[in-house]
């Protein structure tokens, strides 16, 4: 496969990619075991290759008959099908235009090329597995839309869509969430990129028709460091990138209370993971993407 | 008050308004940065603006303040209490400082003199008035400087090395030697007065306020102080006679609020007698030795009580003149029967001498007498008669029928009832007789044993009739009464004047007194009617005064010489009165007995006695001083250093920092979070 060259898929990322391609069956595991051919081992109908029992394997895969002629433990293992689905959500809204980042091409980066970033990495791991994967550009509604595609056309298509993508309309992630459960016609993995800037209740009631119908939801909430951490830089008039509204605060003042609002909206936003069982990770645009990467893999 | 030592600089003042200026104008131009969302500062903002809003003006606050304390810092205040009147070029003093024995009181280690005098010392220091004084009050009040002046050096020197006098202060004398040496000068005025504030000299002073006078009282003094003093010496009677038998009283004070038991020593013509006392709480008590002197001339005495903590006070001195005979001047007509009889008697008595002159001017004009018995007194000249017995002369009156019931009020000093005085005459089958009314009174007590008879063991053919409506209400005690209420015999109270009513006939075909019985008799009552005059000592002066004799031709005035108790010299000056000279002390001299010396022959004997008055310690409390602005000793180095200013300008930048730390606390000080989830699990 020739290796594609993007401003979000850089040659160095999809070099680094490379190691990622083996570990990702818990997050491309497709809902109907042996509809699509896997390299994964599993239980299946096509024979893959016999091997050596090793303490921890299934005791049910051993194959008595050799067993009985050899008197040695094999395992007869075969080849796995999976679908392979995966949706990508990010979030385009004006907020994510913040630039506080490190620095890309010249300018400060911002929590959406860092969103694109990720979701360029990960539609490039998918499309390699020749597994299915759709990308949806939202603000308060989807702004635009890529069905589940596996080719390398497809692929560039979201790559390009990516590049071209800048930052609109206020965020209303239910809003966009609702609209765009017709576009997923099956249940897969869910990727949101977002600086979750809703009411952590009115998120989860937006993806609990997806939690019901089996999709498993990933929650990568990106924030610039200025966001995280209010900087000291005494009475400003800060001027809302969505809204245009202006405030005027004294940051030194406001800077504790500020961090405890965001600890406690980051804290609502674990909790309400916690408990329907998604995975929600906090980032912010100074830290290495890769570890979202990791993450994954880890899950 | 505050007084700006650095007036110069109260523009900066003005700065204090600069975090003012800063807080309102720096929230116009804000710097301007595009932010996400505003939805998590929004809810910070709307959460904490209650306790911010607060904070911000506390702030605000803080730092104005802490610039207009720096600012009032740069002007040095100080603090100055009263009116603010502060040493000026125009502020004038005078200190009227106590020094009347009272102040010579120990308090611990120093004298209430001592205390008043720095107090006063360490305020005219303070002050630096343009001009100032000191008046000394004791009995001669008189000032430093002839008028104010501003060597106030000088007085501070002078206050330091004077002492308290044994005298009493005349306050009024030296209050209006202040107040006019003040209305010479223009601008403030101000009399400071220190003083013990003596209760028993103070409870009745009032002095005049004058509105342009500030008065400011010092009270030296730090409380009550327990005294004992011997208050009086005296004998009685005062001029004895040779072999006559004298009471030397002593009377001891006890001016604190314990019982008392004190020895008092009585030293009488060298001869030394002691008594054990019990002196009442508040109270004195009296003691009297008896003694005969049995010769002519001066007799010193000498009253000491065991010294205590305020010795002044613990001795008195007086001087007896024995003489040889009293001289009685009669006035009655020249071969009179009653002249008669009274020379008779005087050549019986060896201690009398009689002079007869045949009127009372004359009579009067003597003044050497020591009795002036005026027979058929016709009711003249009885406002002389009872001067003379002011002066201590023992006046008796024998009433005439011609006497008014008006000169006889005059001369008892009382209301007589208006009566007719009349002469009355019996036959000798049906006399006037009498009666004793007293029979206690002295003039009785030689008849006690009844071997001299009695004197009312007589008849009597004449008398007066006096009037005796309103008797009961004069000083006086009927002594013998006629049979029928009459007085015959009156005599004063002790506590009144010697004159005495002599309402019996003398004319010896008159009555049927014998000699026996009557030479007595008159002699007893001649004697007694002495005894009540209670006049001062021989040779007394008054502390304060100078100590004064103006020698006879006997004696060469320069050849004498003024020695005190211990034998020491008092240096003396020669005044020229008269046609004579007198001898007078240099300075007043102190509590003591004097004596003028002729070579080794003492020649005059003179006392000088601590004054009665300032034996009592006790001391009005402050808030009793009605008089200006009160201070006392305690108050003393705070009122001082407020009259003198205390400079804040330290107190002021303390202020500063403080308001810069608190500053600095308020300003780090968190806002209250919005309220958490109460099962928000910890984030992983």
């Amino acid at each position: 496969m020739n290796q594609p060259s993007s401003r979000y898929l850089t040659p160095e990322n999809v070099l680094r990619l490379a190691n990622y391609e083996l570990s990702v069956k818990t997050f491309v595991e497709g809902y109907l075991a042996g509809r699509h051919r896997s390299r994964q081992r599993g239980s299946s109908i096509e024979f893959h290759e016999y091997r050596q029992y090793t303490p921890g394997d299934d005791p049910s895969m051993v194959d008595w008959r050799v067993f009985a002629r050899t008197d040695r433990h094999y395992l007869k293992t075969f080849e796995q099908e999976t679908n392979l689905e995966c949706h990508l959500f990010v979030d385009s809204s004006a907020s994510m235009g913040y630039p506080d980042g490190g620095m890309i091409d010249g300018g400060k980066l911002s929590k959406l090329d860092y969103a694109s970033f990720v979701a360029a990495c990960l539609a490039w791991i998918v499309t390699v597995r020749n597994d299915r994967v759709s990308l949806h550009l939202f603000d308060d509604q989807v702004r635009k839309s890529f069905p589940p595609g596996t080719t390398r056309r497809h692929l560039h298509a979201m790559l390009d869509a990516l590049e071209t993508n800048q930052p609109g309309r206020p965020t209303s992630l239910p809003e966009a969430l609702k609209k765009a459960q017709p576009l997923l016609k099956r249940r897969g993995t869910l990727v949101l990129l977002s600086d979750f800037y809703d009411d952590p209740e009115e998120l989860f009631r937006a993806l609990n028709p997806y939690l019901h119908r089996g999709f498993k939801i990933h929650l990568f909430h990106v924030l610039a460091p200025g966001e995280a951490e209010l900087e000291d830089r005494g009475l400003t008039r800060f001027v809302d990138m969505e809204t245009d509204d202006q405030l005027i605060v004294h940051t030194g003042t406001l800077r504790e209370a500020y961090r405890q609002q965001l600890q406690d909206h980051t804290r609502a936003l674990r909790r309400l993971s916690n408990s329907r069982g998604v995975d929600y990770a906090m980032t912010t645009t100074a830290e290495p993407f890769f570890h979202l990467l990791d993450r994954m893999v880890k899950n | 008050m505050l007084f700006f030592a650095n007036n110069a600089m109260l523009w900066f003042l003005a700065a204090a308004a600069v975090p003012l200026l800063v807080h309102l104008f720096a929230r116009t131009r804000p710097p301007s940065a595009p932010f996400s969302s505003l939805r998590f500062l929004r809810k910070v903002v709307s959460s904490t603006s209650r306790a911010r809003k607060p904070k911000d003006w506390l702030l605000l606050f803080l730092r104005t303040l802490a610039v207009l304390l720096f600012a009032l810092a740069v002007l040095q205040p100080l603090l100055i209490s009263g009116d603010g009147s502060r040493s000026t070029d125009s502020h004038h003093v005078v200190v009227l400082m106590d020094r009347s024995g009272s102040m010579a009181a120990s308090e611990g280690a120093r004298t209430r003199f001592r205390r008043g005098a720095d107090m006063g010392a360490e305020l005219l220091g303070s002050l630096r008035p343009a001009s100032a004084n000191v008046i000394w009050v004791d009995a001669m009040p008189d000032a430093v400087f002839p008028e104010l002046g501003p060597n106030i050096p000088f007085l501070v020197d002078a206050l330091k090395r004077t002492e308290p006098a044994a005298e009493s202060g005349k306050l009024r004398v030296a209050y209006d030697q202040a107040i006019s040496q003040l209305e010479a000068v223009e601008g403030t005025k101000e009399i400071i007065l220190i003083s013990d504030f003596q209760q028993s000299a103070w409870e009745d002073v009032d002095l005049p306020a004058v509105p342009s006078i500030k008065v400011t009282t010092l009270a030296a003094a730090n409380g009550d102080l327990d005294n004992l003093a011997v208050t009086a010496l005296q004998a009685v009677p005062s001029s004895p006679v040779i072999g006559q038998q004298v009471s030397i009283r002593c009377q001891v004070s006890n001016f604190s609020e314990a019982n008392r038991r004190v020895t008092l020593f009585a030293e009488i013509g060298g001869a030394r007698q002691s008594i054990s006392l019990d002196v009442p709480a508040e109270g004195s008590s009296e003691a009297a030795f008896p003694v005969r002197f049995d010769r002519e001339g001066q007799v010193a005495l000498a009253a000491t009580i065991d010294e205590d903590a305020f010795s002044f006070d613990d001795s008195r001195y007086a001087v007896v003149e024995v003489s040889r005979a009293l001289k009685m001047v009669l006035v009655a007509a020249k071969d009179s029967p009653d002249a008669e009889v009274i020379e008779r008697i005087a050549l019986a008595l060896p201690w009398l001498d009689c002079q007869v002159v045949p009127d009372l001017a004359s009579a009067l004009a003597d003044q050497s007498a020591d009795y002036l018995f005026v027979t058929n007194w016709t009711g003249k000249m009885a406002d002389e008669l009872r001067a003379r017995a002011t002066d201590g002369t023992a006046v008796i009156c024998q009433p005439g029928d011609k006497v008014s019931s008006s000169a006889l009020a005059t001369i008892v000093g009382g209301e007589w009832a208006e009566g007719e005085v009349y002469r009355e005459e019996q036959s000798p089958q049906s006399p006037f007789s009498v009666r004793v009314i007293a029979e206690d009174h002295p003039v009785f007590s030689l008849f006690a044993s009844g071997e001299f008879g009695s004197p009312a063991d007589a008849r009597f053919f004449q008398r007066v009739r006096l009037p005796t409506d309103g008797f009961e209400n004069l000083p006086y005690s009927a002594v013998l009464n006629y049979s029928d209420g009459i007085p015959a015999l009156m005599v004063a109270r002790a506590d009144v004047l010697p004159v005495q009513l002599w309402n019996l006939p003398i004319d010896a075909t008159q009555h049927t007194w014998n000699g026996e019985n009557f030479v007595p008799f008159f002699a007893e009552f001649l004697l007694n009617a002495r005894g009540a005059a209670l006049s001062s000592s021989e040779g007394e002066f008054a502390p304060g005064m100078r100590v004064a004799w103006e020698p006879d031709e006997r004696y060469q005035a320069e050849s004498l010489t003024l020695q005190n108790d211990k034998g020491e010299q008092v240096a003396v000056e020669l005044v020229a009165k008269g046609a004579s000279n007198e001898l007078v002390s240099v300075d007043s001299p102190g509590p003591g007995a004097y004596r003028w010396m002729s070579g080794e022959v003492a020649v005059n004997r003179a006392v000088v006695n601590f004054p009665g008055g300032e034996s009592d310690l006790r001391v009005l409390a402050t808030d009793e001083i009605t008089m200006g602005e009160a201070v006392t000793a305690r108050e003393i180095d705070t009122y001082t250093a407020l009259r003198e200013g205390v400079p804040l300008w330290m107190w002021l930048i303390a202020g500063v920092l403080l308001c810069l730390l608190i500053e600095s606390v308020v300003a780090r000080w968190a806002v209250a979070p919005i309220e958490k989830p109460s099962n928000t699990p910890r984030a992983a």
